[in-house]
C-alpha cells in the first residue's frame, strides 16, 4: 500500500480509502431520512458524535470565528471544529445557562436561536422545520445523549469519485461521502462532512460536496468528518494538448517521468533545456551556494562532452563548498544559534562551533541522514558508564588549547536538545515534528488541527515522549559535580558572565570545569515512594508506548522513524531538498505535511523517498538524482502551457539568491583574482558558513536584509526568499557595494595595463551574470567607456549596473 | 459559511498572505470600542506617527521614576528625591529638567510581565505579544507599514541606530529601516542606503541607472510570469525614487535643522536621536524607534545613572516634547519612552541591580494623550503592580495602535494561514486618553 496514500498517513486510527467501490447497504444520508417533519416515525436516535457535532461543523458553529473561538461566543462554547465531545456535551447541558431543554426540546437555545427565533449573534443558519432542525431536535427529544463510553470508531472514510477531471464541458460533480464504523454500520455522510478547496481559483466546493470549476489547473479538496480528513484531486487542463495531443517528450529519468505523468494529465507542456551557462550558474548557487568563476564558465562552455553536465555535478559535490553550504542549511534546519540558545551550557561559542563542525563532518563524508538524524535524536552527553569526572575530562580535551581532540569524530552530538527554546515537552515535541517530520503540531497543542487529524490528545501523547529529556545536572552526578565546583572555588565567581569566561579559561589550559549534559531523568517517583506505574506516551498516529524507567523514550521515536513505511522521516527530508532545488517543495511549504496539504505529485515524492531509503539515506545520491533530472536543467522561460504552473516543476522557477549567496557573490566578483574554490579554512570566512547572531540587532546589516534566518522558530519560513525594498536600496546605493567595488585588493584597482574594453566587458559578465555579453551589451558597454573618464570607473558602473541586474540577484 | 483553510494558493500559487480583517464585530467588541470613543466608521485616535524611545536594559525603576524612600536600606535607592510638576509623583535628584516637564508627560507605573531575558522582552515590548518558537509577531512599527505607509519617497520605519524590532512573520518587506549609526551634534549624517556616497552625485545616480535599464534585459522580452521579478521591479523602482528624493536626504540629516530646535537637544547619542527622530517624523516617516543602550546595570548602577544615564535622559525627554511642540507635531505624535522590564529591588554584590521584569515605567506624551498624570501604580515596596493595576506590554502596544487608530484586534494571517491577532491579549490604556 502506497506510504504516502492517504491510508496509510494514520495507519492504526483510521483507515481512509478512497475508492470507487460502490459498497450498498449504508444508512441514507440525515439529509433524507429527516427531510419529512414526522421524524417520530423513525426509529432512530441522532448520535452525538456521528452527526450532532459533525452538523455543528456544517453550520460552522463551531468555527473559529463562533463559539469554537477560546473565549467561546455569547457565552457559549464548544471545541474548535468538534474534537471535544465531553466538553462539548457539558457546554450545551450546562446548569447556568443550558442550550437544550430535554423537556421541552423545541424551547432549546440551540434549536431557537440558529433559527433566528431568538435573536442569534451568528444569523439565520437553517430553517423551522428543516432537515438540520429535526436532527437536533430528535437528538434532544431521545435524552440529548454523549457518545457511549466504549462508542465504535470510524475505521474507513470512503469519499467518491477519487479524482476529478473536468473539462471544457465537464465543470461540476459531486462527492459523496461514505463513513463506516467499527461497529459494521455505514451511513452517508455526505450532507454533514466539511470541505474546502485549497485553491478557490481551481475549484470551489460548497456544504453538500459540490464541487465547481472556476478555472484551469489543479488544486485538492479536502473533505472532514470526525477524525478522519481525506483529500480529492481536481484537475481542468490548461491547454487542449492533452490525451493523444500531448507532445513526444524527453524523459531521460525516472523523476522526469513521474513529472511528465502528472503535467500531462494537465496539458502542461514542460519548458526546453537550460543554457549550459544557465545550468552551471544554478547548479554552483545551489549546490555550493557560490557563484562559477570565469575561467570555469569559460571551460565549461567550450566542453563538448555529452555528460558534462552530470560530471559538473558529481564535482560540485565533491567541493567544500558544498559540505560548508549544505552544513549550514542543516543547521538552519536543526537550529542552531549559538549566541541565544546554547547559554545554558556555559559554552555557548564552542557548543555552537561544535555543533557544525559535527554535521560537516558527516555531510562532507557523506554518512546517511538516518545516522546523523541518529546521533541527534538519541544524544546523550554522557557515554554509557562513564562518570561525571571523565566526563569533564573529555569534555576539557575538546576545548583545551593544546592538541584539542576531536569533537566530531564522536557519535552523538547532544547540543539540539540544549537549545533555550526547547525547554519544556511541550517546546521539545514541536521542535522534534517540525525537524525530523516536516509535521507542524502548533495547532494541535491547543485545539484540533483543522485541517488534520492530530487532537490536543495525541498531541499530550506525543510530548510525553520527551518529558524525562532534559538538560543540567544528572540526580546521580549532582555529588560529584558540587565537589568540583568546591574544588575549583567556583563559589568565588560573581557574575555567570564571570563563571564562563572562567571556565572557559580552565578548559583552555586543559584543566576540569564544570560541564552540564544532556540525559534522560529517571522517572518521577510517586508520593509513597513506590515507583510510579510507568506512564505511556504515544507517538503519532501509533500504538501506546510503555516507558520502561531504564528506557530512553526517543528509542522507539528513532525506531519508528526509520521505518520502511514511515511517512514523514525520509519523506520531508527529501521535500526539503527538493525544495531547496525548486523553491516550491512537493509538499508545500515543506514543513506542513498535513492531510489537508497533499503534495502536489505524489508519485514523484514516494520514488525520491523511496529510492532515498533505498540507498541508504544517502544525501549525495538523492542530490544527484535531483539535479540530473531533465526536470532541474529546464529553463525559466515559459510556454503557452506552463506559465502559470509553480507548482508542477514544468519550468525553472525564478529565486532570489539567498543572503549569503548574494553578499559573497559581490565580494568574488569584484575580488582579483576571482576565486570561487577554497579551503574549508578559507571558506569559514564567507558567509555561506556563518552563524547568525543571538539578536536580530546584531545581525550584519545585508544578511538581516536579504533574510537570512536567525533560527528560533519552528518554521522553514525563517529564511526569507522575498525581494524587498531594503535589499533594492542596499544593492543600489549601500557603501557596502561601492567599498567592494573600491577596494585596494580589489579587481577594479589591479586591472592589467593594456586591458582591452571588449575583454574587461566580457570579464564582468562572467563575473557577475556568469555568462558572456552579446553583441548588443558590448556595443553598450563599449560606449559607456567612450563616454566615461578612466577604464577602471566605466567598467566600476558596469559591475555595479550588472549587480543591479534581475540577472544579478536571481537564480534562474 | 465557508471556513478559511489553513493553507491557501492563489492560481500563480502564490502565498496568499491574507491580511483579512475577516470576524465580524461582537458585542464584546462593540462595547469595549464605545467605551474608547470608536466605533467603526468614525475616526479613531489622533496620531499619525510614533516616537518609541527604547532605554535598552532595562532602567531601575526605584532609582528612577518609582522610587521608594521607606524601602529596606538594602533596596532603598541613593538617590534623593525632588518634587515634579506631577502633584505627589517625585522624581529622581538626577531628573530635575524632567521632573519640571513631567506635567507634559503620562506617566504610567506598574506595567508588569514576566520575560526576564532581553530580546525576549524586547520583542514583547516592540510587538505586544509574548515571544513564542511557534510564530514571530511583527513589531508595530512593521504593522504601521503595513497599514499605514509612508510617502513613496520616504521609508514608513525607521530605528536609530538599531533595534529588536522586526517583521517577524509579515516578511522582509515590512522591516525597519536601521540608521546603524547615530547623528553627531551638527554634523552632516549619512543614511545608509539613502545618502549618497563620497563622491557620488545626483547626475552619476541616473547616468549608472540608464546603463543598468539598458542592461537589465534577459528578462524583459519575455514574460516570464515569475512573481519575484514583479516585486524586483516595484522595490527597484520605489528605491531610486528614495535615493533620488532631496526630502529623504533632507530628513536624516540632523545638520539642516534649524538652531533654535537643534539647540534644544544636548549634543548626546540620546538627544541627537531624539532630534533625528523628531526630523523623520516631520518629513513624514510613521514610526520611528530610538534605542539607547546602557541601562542594563548589574554593576555600578548608581554611578552609570548618575554620570550617564539620567543626565542624557534628562535634557531628552523634555527636549523632544518640545521640538515637537514648536514644529506643531506634538498633537499627532504619539511619544513613548520605556524600558524592557525594571530592575531588581535588591542591589547586588556589584551594586547593581538586576533584570525585573514583574515591574516597570513607561512615559508618554503626544498623540492623544491627556499630559500630566499617573496612571497604575506599583506597590508600597516597588516590588510589583500595586492590586489596582493589572497593565501589561499587551496593553501598551494595544494604546499604540489606538493613539494611531488601527485596530489592535485586526486579524493577520501568518504565511502557514494561522490567524493571529495583532494584539491577542492587550487592551488600550483607557485613563490615558479619558
Amino acid at each position: 500500500m502506497s506510504r504516502l496514500g492517504f491510508a496509510c498517513l494514520i495507519p492504526t486510527t483510521v483507515l481512509l480509502i478512497a475508492a470507487a467501490t460502490g459498497q450498498a447497504a449504508e444508512q441514507l444520508p440525515l439529509r433524507e431520512r429527516y427531510a419529512a417533519t414526522d421524524e417520530k416515525s423513525l426509529n432512530e436516535v441522532p448520535d452525538f458524535q456521528r452527526h450532532i457535532v459533525p452538523l455543528f461543523g456544517r453550520l460552522g458553529c463551531n468555527g473559529r470565528a463562533c463559539h469554537g473561538s477560546f473565549q467561546g461566543q455569547g457565552g457559549f462554547r464548544l471545541s474548535m471544529f468538534g474534537y471535544d465531545f465531553a466538553s462539548d456535551l457539558a457546554a450545551l447541558k450546562s446548569k447556568d445557562s443550558p442550550r437544550v431543554d430535554v423537556p421541552k426540546p423545541a424551547a432549546s437555545m440551540i434549536l431557537t436561536k440558529p433559527t433566528d427565533e431568538n435573536d442569534h449573534g451568528g444569523g439565520k443558519r437553517f430553517e423551522i422545520d428543516g432537515w438540520e432542525y429535526h436532527v437536533l431536535r430528535r437528538w434532544i427529544a431521545g435524552g440529548a445523549n454523549g457518545p457511549a463510553v466504549r462508542a465504535a470508531k470510524l475505521t474507513k472514510l470512503e469519499v467518491t469519485p477519487t479524482e476529478i477531471r473536468f473539462d471544457e464541458r465537464l465543470q461540476s460533480a459531486s462527492l459523496k461521502v461514505i463513513a463506516h464504523w467499527s461497529d459494521g454500520a455505514s451511513e452517508d455522510v455526505t450532507c454533514i462532512a466539511r470541505y474546502s478547496s485549497n485553491d478557490d481559483g481551481t475549484a470551489t466546493i460548497d456544504a453538500d460536496g459540490r464541487v465547481a470549476s472556476t478555472g484551469k489547473g489543479s488544486t485538492y479538496v479536502i473533505i472532514c468528518y470526525d477524525s478522519a480528513v481525506a483529500a480529492v484531486p481536481v484537475m481542468r487542463p490548461v491547454s487542449d494538448q492533452v490525451g493523444p495531443k500531448y507532445p513526444r517528450v524527453a524523459t531521460p529519468t525516472r523523476v522526469d517521468e513521474l513529472v511528465v505523468d502528472k503535467l500531462r494529465k494537465l496539458g502542461i507542456v514542460p519548458a526546453e533545456l537550460c543554457t549550459d551557462a544557465e545550468f552551471l550558474r544554478r547548479a554552483s548557487l545551489d549546490v555550493c551556494g557560490t557563484l562559477p568563476s570565469p575561467a570555469e564558465i569559460e571551460a565549461f562552455l567550450a566542453d563538448e562532452s555529452a555528460e558534462k553536465r552530470a560530471r559538473k555535478i558529481d564535482e560540485l559535490l565533491e567541493r567544500p563548498e558544498y559540505a560548508v553550504w549544505w552544513t549550514t542549511l542543516l543547521c538552519d534546519l536543526t537550529g542552531l544559534n549559538s549566541g541565544a540558545e546554547l547559554g545554558n551550557t556555559d559554552y555557548a561559542k564552542d557548543a555552537g562551533d561544535q555543533w557544525y563542525a559535527w554535521l560537516h563532518r558527516r555531510i562532507r563524508d557523506n554518512v546517511g541522514y538516518d545516522e546523523i538524524a541518529r546521533g541527534i535524536v538519541l544524544a546523550v552527553s554522557r557515554k554509557p558508564g562513564q562518570s561525571y569526572d571523565d566526563y569533564v575530562k573529555e569534555q576539557v580535551s575538546y576545548l583545551r588549547k593544546t592538541d584539542p581532540a576531536d569533537f566530531a569524530a564522536q557519535p552523538m552530538m547532544p547540543y539540539y536538545w540544549f537549545r533555550g527554546n526547547l525547554a519544556t515537552a511541550d517546546d521539545k515535541a514541536l521542535s522534534f515534528a517540525h525537524v525530523f517530520m516536516g509535521v507542524r503540531l502548533d495547532c494541535a497543542q491547543c485545539h484540533k488541527h483543522p485541517f488534520d487529524e492530530w487532537s490536543q490528545q495525541d498531541f499530550k501523547d506525543f510530548s510525553a515522549l520527551f518529558d524525562r529529556v532534559s538538560k543540567g545536572v544528572h540526580p546521580d552526578a549532582a555529588d560529584d559535580r558540587k565537589r568540583l565546583e568546591a574544588e575549583l572555588g567556583v563559589a568565588k565567581l560573581k557574575t555567570a558572565a564571570e563563571r564562563r569566561q572562567t571556565f572557559r579559561r580552565w578548559a583552555g589550559e586543559g584543566k576540569p570545569a564544570p560541564f552540564y549534559e544532556v540525559y534522560v531523568a529517571p522517572p518521577p517517583k510517586s508520593k509513597n515512594g513506590k515507583p510510579a506505574a510507568p506512564p505511556t506516551a504515544r507517538i503519532l498516529g501509533g500504538e501506546p508506548v510503555t516507558l520502561a524507567a531504564d528506557q530512553d523514550p526517543r528509542e522507539p521515536l528513532m525506531k519508528w522513524l526509520l521505518e520502511k513505511e514511515n511517512p514523514y522521516f525520509a519523506p520531508s527530508f527529501v521535500n526539503r531538498v527538493w525544495a531547496h532545488y525548486f523553491e516550491v517543495g512537493i509538499v508545500d511549504p515543506p514543513d506542513d505535511f498535513n492531510r489537508g496539504n497533499p503534495p502536489s505529485n505524489r508519485e514523484l515524492l514516494q520514488y525520491l523517498a523511496d529510492d532515498f531509503i533505498e540507498h541508504g539515506y544517502d544525501v549525495k545520491h538523492l542530490h544527484r538524482t535531483i539535479l540530473n533530472s531533465r526536470t532541474y536543467q529546464l529553463s525559466w522561460r515559459p510556454n503557452e502551457t506552463n506559465r502559470n504552473d509553480d507548482r508542477l516543476f514544468s519550468k525553472a522557477r525564478m529565486r532570489r539568491l539567498p543572503a549569503e549567496a548574494v553578499v559573497d557573490a559581490i565580494r568574488q566578483a569584484t575580488a582579483a583574482p576571482m576565486k570561487t574554490i577554497g579551503t574549508t579554512k578559507e571558506l569559514m570566512a564567507r558567509y555561506i558558513a556563518q552563524q547568525p547572531p543571538a539578536y536580530e540587532s546584531r545581525m550584519e546589516y545585508p544578511m538581516l536584509v536579504f533574510g537570512k534566518p536567525i533560527r528560533k522558530t519552528n518554521c522553514d519560513c525563517e529564511r526569507q526568499p522575498d525581494p524587498s525594498l531594503l535589499q533594492a536600496v542596499y544593492l543600489r546605493n549601500d557603501a557596502d557595494i561601492q567599498t567592494a567595488l573600491d577596494r585596494a585588493d580589489g579587481w577594479l584597482k589591479n586591472l592589467p595595463k593594456q586591458a582591452e574594453p571588449t575583454t574587461l566587458i566580457r570579464e564582468a559578465y562572467l563575473r557577475v551574470v556568469s555568462r558572456p555579453p552579446n553583441e548588443e551589451e558590448i556595443a553598450r558597454c563599449q560606449r559607456y567607456f567612450r563616454e566615461t573618464a578612466t577604464t577602471a570607473e566605466a567598467l566600476g558602473d558596469i559591475v555595479w549596473a550588472l549587480f543591479n541586474t534581475q540577472e544579478f540577484i536571481t537564480n534562474h | 459559511m465557508r471556513i478559511q483553510p489553513g493553507l491557501r494558493f492563489t492560481r500563480r500559487g502564490l502565498l496568499q498572505v491574507g491580511f483579512l480583517n475577516g470576524v465580524g464585530l461582537s458585542l464584546a467588541d462593540f462595547l469595549r470600542m464605545k467605551a474608547l470613543g470608536e466605533t467603526r466608521g468614525e475616526r479613531r485616535g489622533t496620531a499619525d506617527a510614533v516616537i518609541f524611545v527604547h532605554l535598552a536594559g532595562g532602567p531601575a525603576h526605584l532609582d528612577t521614576l518609582d522610587m521608594k524612600p521607606d524601602a529596606p536600606s538594602e533596596e532603598r535607592s541613593p538617590f534623593a528625591m525632588i518634587d515634579s510638576k506631577i502633584a505627589g509623583v517625585p522624581a529622581c535628584e538626577h531628573l530635575p529638567k524632567l521632573a519640571q516637564a513631567l506635567d507634559q508627560f503620562a506617566l504610567i507605573r506598574g506595567i508588569s510581565h514576566t520575560t526576564g531575558d532581553h530580546l525576549l522582552a524586547n520583542q514583547f515590548l516592540f510587538s505586544g505579544n509574548k515571544p513564542s518558537a511557534a510564530v514571530r509577531f511583527p513589531a508595530v512599527g512593521s504593522v504601521m507599514t503595513k497599514e499605514r505607509p509612508s510617502a513613496d519617497d520616504i521609508p514608513s520605519f525607521v530605528s536609530i541606530p538599531n533595534s529588536d524590532a522586526n517583521p517577524g512573520f509579515m516578511g522582509v518587506e515590512f522591516a525597519p529601516f536601521k540608521t546603524t549609526k547615530v547623528p553627531q551634534a551638527g554634523k552632516p549624517f549619512e543614511m545608509r542606503g539613502l545618502s549618497l556616497p563620497e563622491g557620488m552625485t545626483v547626475e552619476k545616480v541616473r547616468r549608472r541607472e540608464s546603463l543598468r535599464s539598458d542592461l537589465d534585459t534577459a528578462f524583459r522580452d519575455v514574460d516570464a510570469a515569475a512573481d519575484v521579478l514583479d516585486g524586483l521591479d516595484r522595490f527597484g523602482k520605489k528605491a531610486l525614487e528614495m535615493i533620488l528624493s532631496p526630502r529623504a536626504r533632507t530628513a536624516f540629516d540632523v545638520s539642516r535643522e534649524s538652531p533654535k530646535i537643534a539647540k534644544l537637544f544636548a549634543p548626546d547619542e540620546l538627544g541627537q536621536s531624539c532630534l533625528l527622530a523628531a526630523r523623520l517624523v516631520e518629513h513624514g516617516v510613521r514610526f520611528v524607534s530610538v534605542s539607547h543602550q546602557g541601562w542594563d546595570t548589574h554593576l555600578d548602577n548608581f554611578e552609570s545613572l548618575k554620570n550617564k544615564l539620567l543626565p542624557q535622559l534628562d535634557a531628552a525627554a523634555p527636549a523632544l516634547i518640545e521640538a515637537l511642540r514648536q514644529k506643531g507635531l506634538l498633537e499627532r505624535t504619539l511619544v513613548v519612552i520605556t524600558g524592557e522590564f525594571g530592575r531588581t529591588p535588591k542591589i547586588n554584590a556589584n551594586a547593581g541591580r538586576d533584570h525585573w521584569p514583574r515591574t516597570m515605567w513607561t512615559l508618554a506624551s503626544g498623540g492623544g494623550v491627556k499630559a500630566g498624570r499617573l496612571v497604575g501604580g506599583t506597590d508600597a515596596k516597588g516590588h510589583g503592580p500595586d492590586d489596582d493595576t493589572k497593565l501589561k506590554p499587551d496593553d501598551l502596544a494595544a494604546t499604540i495602535f489606538h493613539a494611531l487608530g488601527v485596530d489592535h484586534k485586526l486579524e493577520y494571517h501568518t504565511k502557514t494561514g494561522r490567524p493571529v491577532i495583532l494584539v491577542q491579549h492587550g487592551e488600550p490604556i483607557a485613563p490615558l486618553f479619558a
